[in-house]
């Protein structure tokens, strides 16, 4: 604090010497990096200079004269000269709609302007939002079309993205993630977002199908930062702050629920210990019990730099989460090196390489998530106490398997992931514009969960201990290899790309179990164990050829054309039906270039866009066309004369005819940019048909075959997506901009199998995927409903069920539909205001139009002798003296009272959350450059300020919501240094 | 690396069928049409998982779908845990066709049927000897048999799938009449008694079904089926052939196994490393309750019984208070110093993995002797012989239990001798997956219900002799159009 004192006297006395008409400045991209070439103009003179290499500029003007600062990709700037002396310090905003942008496409790049197809270029910036949690989660909001979820709460969940609808029933909609032209699985989710230089999502058919079979459902492309020749760059993040848990559900007391049970006249045996707890007035708060304030840390590192023949980059990241939940916890270790090498003038080489190294600690997600940490520590009743009198774990709970607390404690389940992805490029150019390229790579996966359940962790669990472990190792490699030429002739220019890969997935799989350990060595000595087994191991492999082209023309920069094709072979696929040919066409109209627009200055931009393609789908399990059949397991397996005997029998159907998923889609878009880009956005439509869905179409029970995977059906997609991106404000030192996105899609089944109008009741031909179709509560019958209940075997206090079809009994028939399970509409708004050097980001997300299962309130809000109840039900159920049309009355045996099979559980899912409030401060320039850096920030930021939601379960976001991670709120304080 | 270049060689060739051999990817965790069923073993392993299919509707892992549709919702059964909503609806009588249970149940039997029907569809140039083949037939016949019959009882008329292999095009089958499956399963059994030894000399093939059991199954299926005359024929085949243990442990102890002695067909269970694979669930499920421990020993699954069950022990078929050996033999009243009330189940006893949970060594007693004495009892007393046979039957079961005889001088008529067997029955097979049927072949299962739980207000109808067919099956199978009435 002293030396910065020290610098700004210094620098104060020093600037006070120059009280001349000479105006000096610095001019600063964003994020305070200084800008080398600005052009800085008086206006309307002709006077005008260039930034140096450190941003600096100096210009005479006098006092009350403009001076105009124009940057390509930054938006122009008019400041005012002032009356001071004092150093300028200009921030430009970038423009994100700036038409030279180089743009990421799937096997190569191309210029914004020149593009034809959908694609959303996401800047690293907006990552920041999410500072909790995966990559995959920060970019909710953050572009339309692109639908982020953050369905698990708890440390290191990866979020799904969904881009313009599920276009697939069971083939997946998860789309295909390239991180530096490798595809990884789930790929966000280990990369450090320091790391990342761009993210681009390609939503068309056009700008997808370059990835033919396995674009239907988008494609995230991940580009990484690499280094620039010249001066070394360093930069360090550190981030770190508290979670608090949101949306603790208020459950019953230990009174409230002796008294409720004992009002039923229930013969409820409550333990001594129970009843000692309950004579103390005492209570069990298990949601306190199990929980705790969140933690979290965040340091990132990196260096790049080089010469004009080899440039480097390394990035390092470590994060650090404690859970909300006890002893959960997640920690990653990031490392990157990016290298590329000019090897002589017509060879270049490169590396990219990405280790990580995770460890999740101790979720109790099990299988039936009844028996999760959360579900327990909700629905354990209040009554017990954590700890008998001797200090062991109180036991003896109807709702779960154990003690949760015993849980917390004493479940030790390490998951831990080793993950390295690399490649390296050789990229010729024997001539001039033709260039070979070969990119071999791949990506290696270790996988291994350790579980360790102590015997003192209850009933459920073996005496002395049980120990299991899965591993699994997935091994990928491919090579991609193209060769593109440009061709330009006056104001013809043509690209042509072609290629071919090759690539091969190896899965393998071992689980051990033991019981019988001893407590120290637990899942690391299973051999000292005296039960094994089961014991098991899986294996599988898949293999994928393909070939592809693309043509890209442009006449004069105002029309363009994009033909793309690709042909892909599966190993997926019976013989004879491997091959999936998906090609596509794009063009688009550079209306703002045309001569008749020339006159409308105001008109930076205006581009028609119109694409029509198919793309594939593949992402199914391996050798699903062959009959299998199983061998071994419990299932399987039968005792003769007390001795195992190994059973087998065809567990599926064979399908010689299955083949490619194929999704068709048109696009139509319209991007504009006004004023100097100062409003700028997208309008954009699409409609995407997937035929042959690949489905595992239920097969009648009778035939002893639940399901076979077929190419049957169509299924709809129609959407609209809008962008919006204005700056409001751009003074010389407040700056205030906006970026708005809203999508719509309408997702829609249009036809099935065989002429059916319907598949099991959960899929309805003009209906969404998901649609509820359930019967429908209508309240509670009433004391002078008696007789009319008594038609349907119900009493009041009941739920009362509607009788649809008015046939005096409550069947399948009387079922409807209420509402789907997706949202139909999403999106993202954020406000960022600069003032000198304080930055304020308010960022919201939000989403609607659909319902959800709070499956929760099955037992939270109906009588149930197995655990507690919320304290909603507590003042709110049915009672002769209190009528109530809410919750049923605690009658055992009440028919439908936990809501199961009807709608009384649906909630609107419609929620705007504040997710992101940000305030950062920049040092002035001058006081950085005392020591050496190019700029330092502070910040402080709450995530998940508020959502407004009508849904009352932790996070309206979950999935599982009978066992939901808790969400929490967070306050997150960081810095960061760039040298 | 080598396979690198060749695939890039490969592909260089830019031709699609010369890289068609390296899409080629066969199931390496899986067998597949063309390297299975090559030996008698194979087919033998599809003969074991369909006997490992009768697991699951007698006392395996998903065995509580079978135990509680059959059990609950009768007299001699109320479930400890109503706080489950799937249980309580099935005492209360408040079930749906959504009900989970049936679903479950419904698909477990069928996925067993599937495998029974591979093995009886075992095609002319399968790999297996002629007797080797006769024998399995016989035997996948049996278990097809006891398969329907847990469907046919519960559900009435089921669609009757009786080909190994699938048809895509007609997989859409309607439901037969329950007298057609009766039929089939009648047939069934017929050829399995016909083919199948009396018993299995080989101690690895204990277990197996034996003609002896096809005969007493086939008493069983024809007395349900309402046809005591047949039935009795089938079950004279098995009378005399078998003794009653004179203690009643050892009817379910693990240490009397597969003796052949009271006990006709016997479910395999045996204790595994973790629930879920090879023991059976019938301790932690029926044992006493609220008792300390890791498991409590037992009484986790809340099954039962009832009170009136066991307080129906002092009075005998005509109003006389007695002494029946049996209350003892089959109740804890009291357990580890924790009072039992109701009384807990004793049958269902393994003093050794009981605290296991859902992992006993319990084998289920699928058919024993005195079902087979009560059975030939009933179907004497239905087709009115006049001889002292059904007096034979009964009272050796009645002897064990120390009761007095029932002779001709009782003077009991038809209606209240069949009465004396259904409390016979209740008395000596009670938890045993009987009473629901039983008391269904007596047309007094509303009946019955409503005098054990007179204060449980049960809205039990008529039409709830039969399940509905599951929501689920109805919806996947167009054929189905109609439910069973009432629901």
């Amino acid at each position: 604090m002293k030396k910065i004192l020290f610098v700004l006297t210094a620098l104060l006395l020093a600037t006070a010497g120059f009280a001349q008409n000479q105006v000096k400045g610095v001019v600063m991209d964003d994020n305070s990096e200084p800008l080398a070439g600005v052009a800085v103009i008086v206006k309307g003179t002709q006077r005008g200079v260039s930034t140096d290499a450190e941003g600096q500029f100096s210009i005479e003007a006098k006092k009350g004269e403009t001076l105009t600062f124009t940057y390509i990709g930054m938006i122009e700037k008019n400041v005012t000269v002032g009356g001071g002396n004092s150093l300028m310090e200009i921030r430009m905003v970038p423009d994100n709609y700036n038409m030279d942008d180089v743009v990421v496409i799937g096997y190569g790049s191309a210029k914004k302007s020149d593009l034809t197809g959908s694609v959303a270029s996401i800047k690293p910036d907006v990552l920041k939002n999410g500072k909790i949690g995966m990559v995959s989660a920060a970019l909710q909001g953050s572009a339309a079309g692109v639908q982020v979820t953050q369905g698990n709460m708890k440390p290191g969940a990866d979020a799904s993205i969904l881009i313009r609808g599920a276009g697939s029933i069971n083939a997946g909609t998860e789309p295909l993630y390239i991180v530096d032209g490798v595809p990884v699985q789930g790929g966000l989710q280990d990369l450090s977002a320091g790391d990342i230089q761009s993210i681009e999502v390609l939503k068309d058919a056009s700008s997808a199908s370059i990835y033919g079979s396995r674009g239907s459902n988008g494609v995230v492309l991940v580009t990484t930062k690499k280094g620039t020749a010249g001066k070394t760059r360093i930069s360090f993040n550190a981030t770190g702050g508290v979670q608090k848990l949101m949306n603790k559900q208020r459950m019953m007391n230990a009174q409230q629920y002796y008294d409720l049970i004992e009002s039923t006249g229930q013969n409820y045996s409550w333990t001594s210990a129970e009843l000692r707890l309950l004579s103390r007035g005492e209570s069990t708060d298990w949601q306190d019990a199990v929980t705790q304030d969140g933690s979290f840390q965040n340091y990132n590192f990196s260096i790049s730099g080089g010469s004009e023949k080899a440039t480097h980059y390394l990035g390092l990241d470590y994060y650090d989460q404690q859970g909300t939940v006890k002893r959960s916890s997640f920690n990653k270790l990031t490392v990157r090196y990016n290298m590329d090498a000019v090897l002589n003038p017509w060879l270049r080489s490169g590396v990219r390489m990405n280790v990580v190294e995770s460890k999740l600690m101790n979720i109790n997600e099990e299988s039936d998530s009844g028996y999760g940490t959360m579900h327990s520590a909700i629905t354990a009743q209040p009554t017990a106490p954590i700890y008998n009198d001797d200090g062991s774990y109180f036991d003896g709970f109807l709702n779960t398997k154990a003690n949760p607390v015993a849980i917390v404690d004493l479940l030790d389940k390490p998951t831990k992931k080793t993950r390295a992805v690399g490649s390296f490029y050789l990229e010729l150019e024997p001539i001039k514009n033709l260039r070979i390229r070969s990119d071999n790579g791949g990506e290696l996966v270790f996988y291994k969960v350790n579980e360790y359940e102590d015997g003192r962790m209850g009933q459920h669990y073996a005496e002395d201990g049980h120990a299991r472990i899965m591993s699994n190792k997935k091994r990928y490699w491919q090579t991609e290899n193209t060769i593109t030429y440009d061709f330009i002739r006056n104001r013809h220019k043509l690209t042509v790309m072609g290629g071919f890969s090759a690539s091969k997935t190896d899965y393998e799989e071992v689980t051990a179990d033991s019981k019988g350990l001893n407590w120290l060595t637990k899942y690391n000595n299973l051999g000292g164990a005296t039960t094994h087994g089961p014991n098991g191991s899986y294996a599988s492999a898949s293999t994928l050829v393909s070939f592809y082209g693309r043509a890209t023309y442009n006449f004069d920069e105002r029309y363009l054309l994009t033909f793309t094709m690709r042909g892909d072979g599966s190993s997926r696929f019976a013989p004879g039906h491997r091959w999936g040919y998906f090609p596509s066409v794009a063009a688009a109209w550079r209306i703002s270039e045309e001569k008749f627009l020339q006159k409308a200055s105001w008109i930076d931009n205006l581009k028609l866009r119109v694409s029509a393609g198919m793309l594939g789908n593949q992402n199914i399990g391996d050798y699903a066309y062959t009959a299998q059949i199983s061998q071994g397991g419990s299932g399987l397996d039968y005792v003769f004369g007390n001795t195992l005997a190994s059973g087998a029998v065809y567990s599926s159907i064979s399908n010689p005819n299955l083949t490619w998923e194929k999704a068709k889609q048109l696009d139509l878009g319209i991007d504009f940019g006004f004023f100097g880009n100062r409003i700028a956005g997208t309008i954009e439509g699409y409609y995407k048909r997937t035929s042959d869905l690949l489905w595992t179409v239920p097969l009648p029970k009778e035939s002893g075959y639940l399901s076979s995977l077929t190419n049957v059906g169509v299924l709809d997609n129609k959407g609209v997506e809008f962008t919006l991106n204005t700056v409001n404000l751009n003074m010389k030192n407040f700056q205030w901009t906006t970026s708005f996105n809203i999508s719509y899609n309408r997702n829609e089944i249009v036809e099935l199998y065989d002429g059916k109008q319907d598949v099991n009741k959960s899929l309805f031909v003009g209906h969404s995927l998901g649609e509820y179709y359930l019967l429908h509560a209508e309240g509670i019958w009433q004391l002078d409903e008696a007789e009319k209940a008594a038609v349907y075997g119900a009493y009041p206090g009941d739920r009362k069920i509607q009788d649809y079809d008015k046939n005096n009994v409550i069947n399948g028939e009387d079922r409807q539909f209420a509402g789907q399970s997706t949202p139909t509409w999403y999106g993202g708004f954020t406000n960022t205001f600069r003032f000198y050097g304080v930055d304020v980001t308010l960022f919201m997300n939000f989403a609607g139009g659909h319902k959800i299962n709070n499956t929760l309130l099955r037992s939270q809000n109906s009588y149930n002798v197995w655990g507690n109840m919320s304290e909603d039900y507590y003042y709110g159920y049915w009672r002769v003296d209190r009528p109530s049309n809410t919750y049923p009355a605690p009658r055992v045996g009440s028919a439908y009272a936990n809501g199961d099979g009807t709608d009384a559980n649906l909630q609107d899912g419609k929620y705007l959350r504040i997710k992101n409030l940000e305030i950062g401060y920049t040092f002035p320039k001058r006081w950085t450059d005392a020591i050496r850096a190019n700029s330092i920030r502070l910040f402080f930021s709450v995530q998940n300020l508020a959502t407004f939601t009508a849904y009352t379960g932790y996070d309206v976001e979950a999935w599982d919501n009978t066992n939901p991670y808790p969400g929490s709120r967070s306050y997150i304080g960081g810095v960061s240094i760039n040298f | 690396m080598k396979k690198l270049l060749y695939a890039a060689g490969c592909l260089l060739m830019l031709g699609a069928t010369s890289c068609e051999s390296f899409l080629d990817e066969t199931p390496l965790s899986n067998l597949t049409p063309e390297n299975s069923f090559k030996t008698e073993e194979d087919w033998n392993s599809t003969l074991t998982a369909a006997y490992g299919a009768l697991q699951n509707i007698t006392a395996g892992f998903e065995a509580k779908y079978a135990i509680t549709l059959g059990e609950f919702g009768t007299d001699e059964v109320k479930p400890i845990d109503l706080g489950w909503a799937a249980y309580a609806e099935l005492h209360y009588y408040t079930f749906s066709a959504s009900h989970e249970f049936l679903d479950n149940h419904y698909t477990l039997c069928y996925d067993g049927i599937k495998r029974c029907n591979i093995v009886i569809d075992m095609p002319a140039d399968a790999p297996v000897s002629a007797q080797g083949r006769n024998m399995m037939i016989a035997q996948a016949k049996f278990l097809r048999a006891v398969l329907y019959f847990d469907l046919v009882r519960m559900y009435g008329g089921v669609p009757l799938w009786t080909t190994g292999s699938v048809d895509k095009d007609q997989i859409m089958k309607p439901r037969a009449t329950a007298d057609e499956v009766y039929e089939r399963i009648v047939q069934d059994l017929r050829d399995a008694s016909n083919v199948l030894p009396t018993s299995w000399d080989s101690a690895t093939d204990k277990g197996r079904a034996t003609s002896y059991a096809a005969y007493a199954m086939l008493g069983r299926v024809l007395l349900q089926w309402g046809n005591p005359g047949e039935a009795l024929k089938a079950l004279d085949q098995v009378y005399g052939k078998f003794h009653l243990y004179d203690n009643y442990a050892d009817i379910f102890s693990p240490e009397h196994k597969n003796e052949e002695y009271e006990n006709i067909f016997e479910v395999q269970f045996k204790h595994s490393g973790k629930w879920g694979e090879e023991g059976s669930l019938q301790h932690s499920y029926w044992g006493p309750r609220g008792v300390g421990g890791p498991t409590a020993f037992g009484g986790w699954g809340g099954f039962g019984p009832s009170q009136y069950l066991y307080d129906s022990y002092a009075t005998d078929y005509d109003g006389t208070p007695v002494t029946d050996r049996r209350q003892e033999e089959f109740f804890w009243t009291e357990y580890a110093g924790v009072a039992q009330t109701p009384p807990a189940i004793k049958k269902f006893w393994d003093s050794k993995y009981g605290n296991e949970i859902e992992n006993d060594d319990l084998n289920f007693i699928f058919i024993r002797y005195a079902d087979v004495l009560l059975m030939r009892a009933e179907a004497l007393n239905a087709t009115d012989d006049n001889t002292s046979a059904k007096y034979d039957c009964i009272n050796e079961v009645r002897r064990r239990a120390g009761l007095d005889d029932i002779t001709a001088e009782d003077n009991l008529s038809k209606e209240e001798f069949a009465s004396a067997v259904l409390l016979e029955r209740l008395k000596e097979l009670c938890c045993e997956h009987h009473r629901r049927f039983d008391l269904i072949r007596f047309g007094k299962l509303a009946e019955q219900v409503k005098a054990a739980y007179p204060e449980d207000n049960i809205n039990i109808r008529d039409f709830h002799v039969l399940y509905p067919i599951p929501q689920s099956a109805m919806d996947a199978n167009d054929a189905i159009t109609e439910n069973n009435p009432g629901y």
